[in-house]
């Protein structure tokens, strides 16, 4: 099954079908592809099986009869404590082919806390870690929404896609095809790569455009997508409604990252849904955007997609819904929509930090939708707040709690009631979003606000559940990160750290001693940066202009009641 | 082909290779879908959340391959077997492979099965001494071992789970061992803490067992 892993050994660790592959819809081996392409996710399988962007490059890639593209995913630690033990190369899925003997890596970047992942997937895979000390193996290459600023991972990857995917991934196969068949050496390739639009390569530094797939709104999404054998995180399979957002949340990175908004046609959704659910035989159509309230024809793709049911069971899910009055009679009209819970994302307890952050509702309209979802199926209300948001005073905090507390009040009068609970994070500035030159508050003072909160709410009973402070204060670092931050990426690598976006393995202490080897100070990158000065990842060009971040960034001071006007 | 129709089917499959790597619970939802990708027209449970209407076989442990695992499932209109043989397996991954449908009527009560298995391990050629062993390992009431039970190192002994042993020659020159195993019963070890053990006690040489096949139900 696995070379060099018994039977024996491989039923001691957790999930073995993690690594065995035979997926239905699995591509088929290419006997001698020209190109082999491995496509990588930096966390465990059934995380990555989820994955969006995963799907939609192996179906793109597999289509192009030269390319074969097969898949990895972070082995999980017992795992990789029995690869290591035997000294055995980490290996891709479909044929078990050791990671270093592919043309080109792919890594996807979705999240910060996956960089160390991104690290041990290399070391693993018998890959030098950094670029530099490379001479040959496989061609790395980035991409995902965590890659719009490449500095704190430029010393590991060859290059980065910032932006779409579609076109991008089938230029550069074509290019490492035509490479190999005129015998170029590692470096022109990467010259050459270097010139594709959207592409940054560290070895060749300059400008950089993030790349547009215009063609989004007439492609066709994944339709044949691999079926999980062990569930996987989000148990359905994906339909991309739209790509992009409007709602201009000053906080939220992805909404700018994904800028212009682009919708596919209500027919052609229709069709594609029907055709996944029938190649992959799953219960339920996740119809997946930024903002999926803002899809112009949402009352006629629920309808369309109600009125074409293949099997008794079928429902779709649509997470990402803006809550009001009108998308909760729609939804609750919608006989086969997946009603587990409701979710609402106020970010703010109080009107002034919501008016900051750019969040357009009110306290009357969260209220009224709350209660129209008195006489709905759904049981279960989650709330999502951030806090240490730019501007926020102790009253802005005792909001939060307060408009819990009145949620909660009518969550109680229902029969039967509902449950209630809540979750805290954080906040972190992003680049490329007008907070980006904002401080972020310290850990201490993060938690310190968090217990209020806590401390208010707790003869309510709820759950409340929050991300580790220091976690936060963490991410910030990682994300508004220069070069130097690499430094600090391996120094906890190698002192262990990995899956750290997971509870149970988050090594906080080991980060603190990686700060203190590597040199470098969390504050030199946590704290307010003047908005005249220029940020490291300024030669990356988002398609939004800066000056727009800094038009958005004194709206929101002027929101904060602080003092109006550009400087 | 057979066009007689049944508003319920028993579906009979084997798992193999890497199908032994697939849980039991995640085998059952590799049904589910492979029913909808094949157009069977099932029938529902009732309730807040519908699944297709089917009757489950006994639990096979992760790692066990198997000749002998069924699946009931109900219809909501009567099918054909043989149009229902000609489609599934396409529609299933690699190593879980349907060799039989039988259509039941829909009041067919199954027996409960599960408490007498029919058992082989299958040696590796020139695997010494080992079938001894493992004989004397199990063939002993009086044998005790230690497995883990809901996350508790526990003690346990052979006692009546295994009800017959014998040693068979198969083709090639390698071997297997035939074993009769009782479940169920109070204090009776289940099988996979008894295989649990036997591997234990044989430490590196548990690799020279290269399968572990339920064979069938004997009751």
């Amino acid at each position: 099954m696995i070379p060099g892993i018994s039977h024996w050994e491989l039923i001691t660790v957790s999930k073995p079908a993690r690594y065995i592959g035979g997926e239905v819809n699995q591509a088929r081996a290419k006997p001698d592809p020209a190109v082999r392409f491995c496509l990588a996710y930096p966390d465990v399988y059934e995380l990555g099986m989820s994955n969006v962007a995963l799907k939609i490059m192996y179906e793109l890639l597999n289509e192009m009869p030269e390319i074969y593209a097969e898949r990895v995913f972070s082995p999980w630690t017992d795992m990789e404590a029995l690869l290591r033990k035997k000294n055995l190369p980490l290996f891709s899925l479909e044929t078990k082919t050791p990671l270093n003997q592919f043309d080109i890596l792919g890594i996807t970047l979705p999240y910060e806390m996956t960089f160390t992942n991104i690290l041990n997937l290399l070391e693993l895979g018998q890959i030098k870690l950094r670029r530099t000390d490379r001479v040959d193996g496989p061609i790395i290459l980035g991409g995902g929404p965590s890659a719009a600023n490449p500095l704190p991972m430029a010393d590991f990857f060859d290059a980065f896609l910032i932006g779409d995917g579609e076109e991008a991934v089938v230029e550069v196969a074509n290019l490492v095809l035509e490479s190999k068949a005129k015998r170029l050496g590692r470096n022109e390739v990467l010259e050459r790569l270097a010139h594709l639009d959207g592409f940054w390569v560290p070895a060749f530094p300059g400008s950089v455009k993030k790349r547009v797939f215009k063609g989004f709104p007439d492609s066709t999404p994944p339709l044949k997508p691999v079926v999980s054998n062990i569930q996987a995180i989000h148990d359905r399979s994906p339909l991309e409604i739209f790509r992009g957002c409007i709602r201009g949340c000053r906080f939220c990175n992805a909404g700018y990252y994904y800028r212009p908004k682009r919708e596919r046609r209500v027919a052609d959704l229709i069709a594609h849904g029907n055709e996944i659910i029938r190649n992959t035989g799953e219960e339920s159509l996740g119809l997946l955007s930024l903002s999926t309230s803002d899809y112009t024809a949402l009352p006629e793709l629920i309808c369309g997609l109600s009125g074409n049911r293949l099997f008794p069971e079928q429902s779709f899910a649509i997470p990402s819904m803006r809550m009001n009055d009108n998308t909760l009679k729609l939804l609750d009209s919608t006989p086969l929509l997946r009603k587990s819970g409701l979710t609402f994302a106020p970010e703010a307890g109080s009107q002034r930090m919501r008016d900051v952050i750019h969040k357009k509702i009110t306290q009357d309209e969260i209220l009224s939708v709350v209660s129209a979802t008195s006489s709905s199926s759904y049981r279960n209300v989650k709330l999502y707040f951030m806090i240490g948001l730019p501007w926020e005073t102790d009253q802005d905090i005792a909001e939060i709690a307060q408009l819990v507390k009145d949620i909660s009040s009518i969550c109680r009068r229902d029969r039967p009631p509902k449950n209630l609970s809540v979750s805290l994070s954080g906040f972190i500035p992003k680049p490329f979003t007008p907070f980006q030159w904002c401080g972020q508050e310290a850990s201490s003072v993060l938690a310190a606000r968090r217990r209020i909160v806590c401390d208010a709410l707790t003869k309510l009973r709820l759950k409340v559940s929050w991300r580790d402070e220091f976690l936060c204060t963490l991410e910030g670092v990682l994300s508004r990160g220069d070069e130097r931050v690499g430094r600090l990426i391996e120094t906890a690598f190698r002192k262990g750290c990995k899956f750290d976006g997971w509870h149970e393995c988050f090594r906080p202490d080991l980060w603190c001693q990686a700060f203190e080897e590597s040199g470098i100070n969390p504050e030199d990158y946590t704290s307010e940066r003047d908005v005249s000065s220029s940020l490291p990842w300024d030669f990356v060009d988002i398609g939004t202009p800066t000056a727009f971040f800094k038009e958005e960034y004194f709206r929101a001071r002027e929101a904060a009641g602080c003092n109006s006007g550009s400087e | 082909m057979d066009e007689q129709t049944f508003s319920r089917l028993k579906i009979s499959f084997s798992r193999k290779g890497p199908g032994v790597y697939v849980s039991h619970l995640d085998a059952v939802e590799v049904f589910f879908k492979a029913f909808r990708r094949a157009g069977v027209p099932y029938a529902v449970t009732a309730g807040c959340h519908t699944r297709p209407r089917t009757i489950l076989g006994p639990p096979l442990p992760l790692g066990h391959s198997s000749l002998c695992e069924f699946i009931h499932i109900y219809l909501s209109e009567p099918v054909s077997p043989a149009l229902i043989m000609s489609k599934i397996n396409e529609m299933l991954p690699e190593g879980i492979t349907v060799f039989k449908i039988d259509g039941l009527a829909a009041d067919f009560k199954e027996r409960i099965l599960g408490k007498k298995l029919l058992y082989h391990l299958f040696l590796e050629r020139d695997s010494g001494d080992l079938a001894e062993r493992v004989t004397r390992f199990l063939g002993n009431p009086q044998t005790r071992f230690k497995a883990h039970q809901k996350g508790v190192m526990k003690e346990f002994e052979i006692g009546n789970a295994v009800a017959g042993i014998e040693m068979k020659n198969e083709e090639g020159g390698s071997s297997s061992i035939e074993l009769v195993f009782n479940q169920g019963g109070e204090g009776t070890p289940s099988v996979s803490k008894v295989l649990s053990g036997l591997a234990a006690d044989l430490g590196t040489d548990v690799e020279k067992i290269i399968e572990i096949q339920r064979t069938a139900f004997l009751e």
